[in-house]
């Protein structure tokens, strides 16, 4: 397969994760769709590893091997957060996360 | 079923922005490791890349997973920050 | 290990909690408080250290073995470093009196530290992925941090919005940041200057520009991408917001200077061309928004937001004397914002209220307190002798030197434009008393008031003697520059 597939697939990745986070109302799956902008990253680092033919770059490899680890403590947080956003509010709609105005 | 307006919108615009990649992807190509200067960690896939791959990443990046470490204790810290059993004081 | 101010202070963030376990033993809390503050005046004092290494070259602590890092210190490194201790160390004594109220002590002050560490540790990366790890670090713990309170609706919901912002934005910049590994093979600034130094401009080094501006112009709080700024910062404790409005904002700026002068020196021409259009759209937007708003914590908020846009200005003239006064602005406008968030604290701490109608008066009953605030608010404004017109004024002549004189009049215009909500605030202290509960608030207590007079002090010292600071911007804007040169 060559190269500039990978790459689009990475960018619609993005485009699919930045959608999501537009659209959706429900707050779990805004964390999701973080996850799938930073799995969109780890894509494309682990895609131009294999530039040079029958080799492979280390140091992409553990870029993402660090990012993964980071992107579950970011959703822990945002999981924790959504529990105390839920007791508040009494829904998941983001919508209705409003009454900061101005 | 009345269609979502946000989600209508969404759909157009995320489609376009599709279209508008797939050209784009289309006129050039990725300049790939052209500005590259010589790497000497390159690991041959025909051979035990796990373990070649695992002794670079503590060897030359231990700052990242010591960073990571205490990345992952700050999220931990904070999950039982925000999770905490006590009375609901006052103050603002 | 790697180096002295950072692995002190990473050893401070393992060990706060058992330090805050062992005060909770002898039911005296504030000493994980007290615990934090000296790991940051221990920290501050090996950053000392550093800096007369830092001055000629910049620090390579060792690059092999198992403790290797890549690190790079330099004077920007060192500069920054002390603007977040500092303010770190004046925000932590006041938060042992701020936060006696609250639940959670001991893990309140894991994350203030956890926070500093990330922001030190991002100024002292030399590679791009190793200051991504530091940076997710701080982003975690503010996230934290700023939802603290949440038997409270307000914190939980603009925490909320701040997380789901500023982690696209984190995972917008990681992308640009694997486009720039692509077409360089390394992420280390001095490789990626040698690398793209003489790159062509073409459409992929743009759009990699354009991610890499997006992802860490969500959380300098750029115009389009500002709105969590408000909310996050008035929701959240107000010695949270002393260091979110001036440490985390100018941790931003720091990362998109540092990528900018590294890898983007091929499209200088159009990339800072983008950033002069967007540092205009933030200082007017931050100067009109607050003109309608009634909660003092927000006005500051918003304040914040204008800052960034004169910051902005003099970092898109690309030229020395521009990056000094970029610079200078940053710990400026540290010093007066803190001053001005702990001011604020102090009188909510008393009132009970953020609205300004319930604040009538309260300069005659926290005399203190009311002159500190005003001076930093005189200050923030760019009044002569003190330190917010001496960073302005290098701004703006900045700005006519490179030729760009509308830029001037525009900093020059929103200096002035400022003056109407800041004048505001100082008309609300200085009022007739109105309501019982201004009639019965009494001073702010010694441990909250040390910090900001201390903070305040430092802003009338360096408004009337600005040498030290500028003599300090100038050389880190010199380090900064000099990595094109590729060293």
């Amino acid at each position: 397969m060559e190269l500039h597939y990978y790459i689009a697939f990475a960018l619609s990745l993005y485009l699919i994760g930045i959608y999501c986070l537009a659209t959706k109302r429900n707050m779990i799956r805004l964390i999701l769709g973080i996850e799938i902008l930073i799995n969109a990253a780890n894509v494309n680092f682990v895609a131009l590893a294999h530039a040079v033919p029958g080799f492979v770059d280390p140091l992409a490899h553990s870029i993402v091997t660090v990012s993964i680890g980071l992107a579950g403590s970011v959703t822990a947080v945002a999981v924790t957060i959504v529990v105390y956003a839920y007791r508040h509010y009494g829904t998941l709609d983001i919508r209705m996360l409003k009454r900061l105005k101005g | 079923m009345r269609p979502d307006t946000t989600n209508t919108i969404g759909a157009i615009l995320g489609i376009s922005a599709g279209i508008l990649l797939v050209i784009a992807l289309s006129q050039g190509s990725f300049p790939v490791m052209e500005y590259a200067t010589q790497n000497a960690h390159y690991i041959d896939t025909s051979g035990n890349v796990g373990q070649e791959y695992s002794s670079f990443l503590w060897s030359s990046r231990s700052i990242d997973l010591v960073a990571q470490a205490f990345a992952i204790f700050a999220a931990a810290a904070g999950c039982l920050a925000m999770l905490r059993v006590g009375l609901e004081r006052g103050g603002k | 290990m790697f180096t002295l101010p950072l692995d002190t202070l990473l050893f401070f963030v393992a060990t706060s909690p058992f330090a805050g376990w062992a005060a909770g033993r002898v039911r005296r809390p504030s000493l994980s408080g007290a615990y934090a503050a000296s790991g940051l005046a221990v920290a501050l004092w090996a950053l000392y250290g550093l800096y007369g290494e830092a001055a000629s070259a910049p620090v390579y602590p060792p690059q092999a073995g198992f403790f290797s890092a890549s690190l790079r210190i330099d004077m920007l490194s060192v500069f920054m470093a002390s603007i977040f201790m500092g303010l770190g160390l004046a925000v932590t004594v006041y938060s042992v009196k701020y936060m006696e109220r609250d639940t959670g002590q001991p893990l309140y002050y894991t994350l203030l530290l956890a926070m500093i560490s990330g922001m030190v540790g991002t100024v002292f990366a030399g590679d791009l992925f190793t200051l991504f790890v530091f940076w997710e670090l701080m982003c975690i713990s503010s996230y934290v941090l700023v939802a603290f309170r949440n038997y409270q609706w307000e914190p939980v919901e603009a925490s909320m919005k701040y997380l789901i912002m500023g982690s696209a934005g984190s995972a917008t910049a990681l992308l640009g940041m694997s486009f720039l590994y692509g077409m360089s093979g390394t992420l280390s600034f001095q490789g990626l200057a040698a690398a793209l130094g003489h790159a062509e401009p073409d459409a992929w080094l743009h759009l990699a520009s354009v991610l890499i501006l997006t992802g860490f112009g969500v959380k300098t709080a750029i115009v389009p991408l500002h709105t969590w700024l408000p909310d996050a910062h008035s929701a959240a404790p107000s010695s949270i917001s002393a260091m979110l409005s001036g440490a985390v904002i100018g941790c931003g700026v720091y990362a998109l200077c540092r990528v900018g002068f590294a890898a983007f020196t091929a499209i200088q021409g159009q990339w800072l061309g983008a950033l002069v259009v967007l540092s205009v759209l933030t200082m007017f937007a931050g100067n009109i928004l607050p003109l309608l708003q009634t909660d003092l914590k927000r006005v500051l908020a918003y304040s914040s937001v204008a800052h960034i846009g004169y910051m902005l200005a003099g970092l898109s003239l690309g030229t020395q004397i521009g990056l000094t006064g970029a610079l200078m602005h940053i710990f400026n406008h540290a010093l007066m914002k803190g001053a001005a968030f702990l001011c604020a604290g102090a009188i909510i701490y008393r009132l009970e209220t953020r609205q300004m109608d319930g604040m009538a008066g309260i300069g005659r009953r926290m005399p203190v307190t009311a002159i500190a605030f005003s001076i930093s608010l005189l200050a923030l404004i760019g009044l002569p002798p003190l330190n917010g017109f001496m960073s302005e004024l290098a701004i703006v002549t900045a700005a006519f030197e490179s030729g760009l004189a509308w830029l001037g009049v525009a900093v020059v215009l929103n200096s002035i434009l400022s003056a109407g909500y800041y004048l505001r605030i100082l008309r609300v202290i200085i009022q007739p008393v109105r309501s019982e509960s201004v009639e019965g608030a009494g001073e702010a207590p010694a441990a909250m008031l040390i910090p900001a007079c201390a903070l305040v002090a430092l802003i009338v010292a360096f408004g009337i003697w600005p040498d030290p600071v500028m003599a300090f911007a100038q050389q880190s804007a010199a380090a900064l520059l000099a990595i094109i040169g590729g060293r």
